[in-house]
């Protein structure tokens, strides 16, 4: 069997996508950048940084520092606001043969809710994905990601707000990630995205100093990536709708573990920084292990883990 | 550069090594065959290189553009073997393989009608961009004067002032032991400089933060234009992951700044918005 059989095409409850690989929240900006490097169609998905109602500042730096195998970040949800989300970046990643997904982010259910009827009203916007789980600003995760009540809530008002798919995007620092992905399915999600970063720190000891002048930030990369598959393995078998995994992916190898973990799809966050075609890669990479083993859909592998005994 | 339409102005792939030089010290030169980089570099504009193969170190580092050879499409960069990367790096020979992207971030603004003289102002491996940008002055046949002052720890971290002085680059040294020049900090020889009233200078400067920190005070004290290539830790080095911000005046009150990225809004920024 050769490797033109293969079709990547993935369904995400509504939302098609071209194959299973989209770029992760915060770590593709706006497709700009990237499309300077190599033709965005070639993405499944591309989930936009995290958008507010209002333009946000961030966090003073610094903002980010690398760890064995990871990198800690606390930059604050830094974005210019949905209007200029509309107006400047929107235009230009309608270009592109591929899903446009918003990351909406918010401080009450209710601005959430209001993003989701402004961008519901945007042609080029497949999707949104709900950022509940940021742990690097004020609002967010205590209040939203770490009460299943409060997930509903939000959930629920994004939902009554629009038809587009919808995906929120869990925090995997709770004790039982499961109970959240419940609330959002209940809410009405077509699709849950986790796991957003894992709250960490750094010290300097010389200068006796933290790393981050956040204090804490979201830790990444290959090295949480044991903790995320566990993650979306145990949530896969706990609700209906789709699974897409996040946590750590770099190379093919790790996405197609993801996807025998039972995931549908796969982002790739900070395998952006570091391999820039780290995405593009993954794509092929799957499409030839599918192909080597004869098989013809990324459905052929999904949740087909076996236990090792 | 293409900047508001699709298509490429930057490369990433993994390339060979095409050789390797120890210059003193722990500094070593490492050059690459990368046509389209070489074609498209601007002086003060850096590459992302990764060394390792794995997760440790995880990230790229940024190296500026130390040379280009047009012909040979290859460019250089200069590192000092003292990290973790760097010492991976150190471990590599002609033939093996790194992960580079670039060009990337603004380049120093040379054009003729910034200054009547170039001042070249170089702490350590600041003096990486410096070679790339009298290179280029010369290549265009620019009149103006240019000018070297470069600091180090000692004699053995001085490299390439031969190529300087090839250039017609007039080079003064300043090393913390005395050990070669002057004994002392650059930013001596910076005060030296602009007490001696020149004609219209820019400085260009490139080195440890603390060093650029002094020359933008001794450039404001004196009403010199500055530029400032700054060395902030990165993380993606092409503008995405917004975490090497600095502090940049937008007006003059207290709370008129903005967060810019390093990497694309500089590395090479100019003094005089910068808010340390």
């Amino acid at each position: 069997m050769t490797a033109g059989r293969v079709d990547l095409t993935t369904r995400i409850g509504r939302l098609t996508l071209s194959n299973p690989v989209m770029t992760a929240s915060g770590t593709f900006a706006f497709g700009r950048e990237f499309a300077e490097l190599y033709d965005l169609s070639l993405l499944g998905a591309i989930v936009v940084k995290g958008t507010s109602l209002e333009p946000r500042r961030g966090n003073p730096p610094p903002r980010i520092f690398e760890t064995a195998s990871g990198m800690l970040n606390a930059i604050g949800l830094q974005n210019d606001g949905v209007r200029s989300f509309l107006d400047e970046k929107l235009p230009f990643l309608r270009q592109f043969d591929t899903r446009v997904i918003v990351n909406i982010v918010g401080n009450r259910a209710g601005e959430y809710a209001e993003l989701a009827r402004i961008l519901h009203d945007a042609q080029g916007v497949d999707a949104l994905e709900i950022n509940i789980s940021c742990p690097n600003v004020e609002h967010g995760h205590a209040e939203f990601a770490g009460d299943p009540s409060a997930t509903f809530t939000v959930v629920d008002a994004v939902r009554k707000a629009t038809s587009k798919p919808i995906l929120p995007k869990l925090s995997p620092n709770v004790t039982d990630i499961r109970v959240f992905a419940r609330a959002c399915e209940e809410a009405g999600a077509d699709a849950v995205s986790l796991i957003n970063t894992l709250v960490g720190t750094a010290i300097d000891i010389r200068t006796r100093r933290f790393r981050l002048a956040n204090v804490t930030g979201g830790l990444s990369g290959p090295c949480i990536k044991p903790v995320a598959l566990r993650m979306v393995y145990q949530t896969a078998q706990a609700v209906r709708i789709p699974v897409v995994g996040i946590g750590g992916i770099v190379t093919a190898e790790d996405a197609v573990e993801f996807l025998l973990a039972g995931a549908t799809a796969v982002q790739v966050g900070t395998g952006n920084f570091v391999n820039p075609m780290a995405a593009p890669e993954i794509v092929e990479g799957i499409k030839g292990y599918l192909a080597e083993r004869g098989l013809n859909s990324p459905s052929d592998i999904i949740g087909k883990v076996e236990k090792a005994i | 550069m293409t900047q508001d339409a699709a298509g490429a102005s930057k490369f990433s792939r993994r390339v060979a090594i095409a050789g390797t030089q120890h210059l003193g010290g722990a500094i070593h030169l490492l050059r690459v065959r990368f046509p389209e980089i070489a074609a498209s570099a601007l002086p003060g504009q850096f590459v992302e290189v990764k060394a390792s193969e794995g997760s440790d170190p995880l990230l790229p580092r940024p190296f500026s553009v130390n040379q280009v050879d047009a012909h040979r499409q290859t460019f250089a960069f200069l590192y000092e073997a003292l990290g973790c990367s760097t010492r991976q790096m150190a471990q590599k020979a002609a033939g093996d393989e790194l992960l580079v992207t670039g060009p990337l971030g603004k380049p120093y603004p040379l054009e003729p009608d910034v200054c009547d003289e170039v001042v070249f102002v170089a702490g350590g491996l600041g003096i990486a961009s410096f070679l790339f940008a009298a290179q280029t002055l010369k290549e265009r046949g620019d009149p103006r004067p240019v000018r070297l002052l470069y600091g180090a720890r000692s004699a053995e971290s001085i490299v390439l002032t031969g190529e300087f002085e090839r250039l017609g680059v007039r080079c003064e040294v300043a090393t913390d032991d005395g050990s070669l020049g002057e004994k002392g900090l650059v930013t001596g020889l910076l005060e030296r400089y602009l007490a001696s009233d020149p004609r219209n200078p820019a400085l260009y400067v490139c080195g440890p933060a603390p060093m650029l920190k002094a020359a933008a005070g001794i450039a404001e004290a004196r009403g010199a234009r500055c530029f400032l290539s700054l060395e902030t830790y990165m993380g993606c080095g092409m503008g995405v992951c917004v975490g090497c911000t600095i502090k940049m005046k937008t007006g003059d009150g207290p709370d008129d700044f903005e967060y810019q990225r390093a990497c694309v809004d500089g590395p090479v920024v100019d003094a005089a918005r910068l808010i340390w």
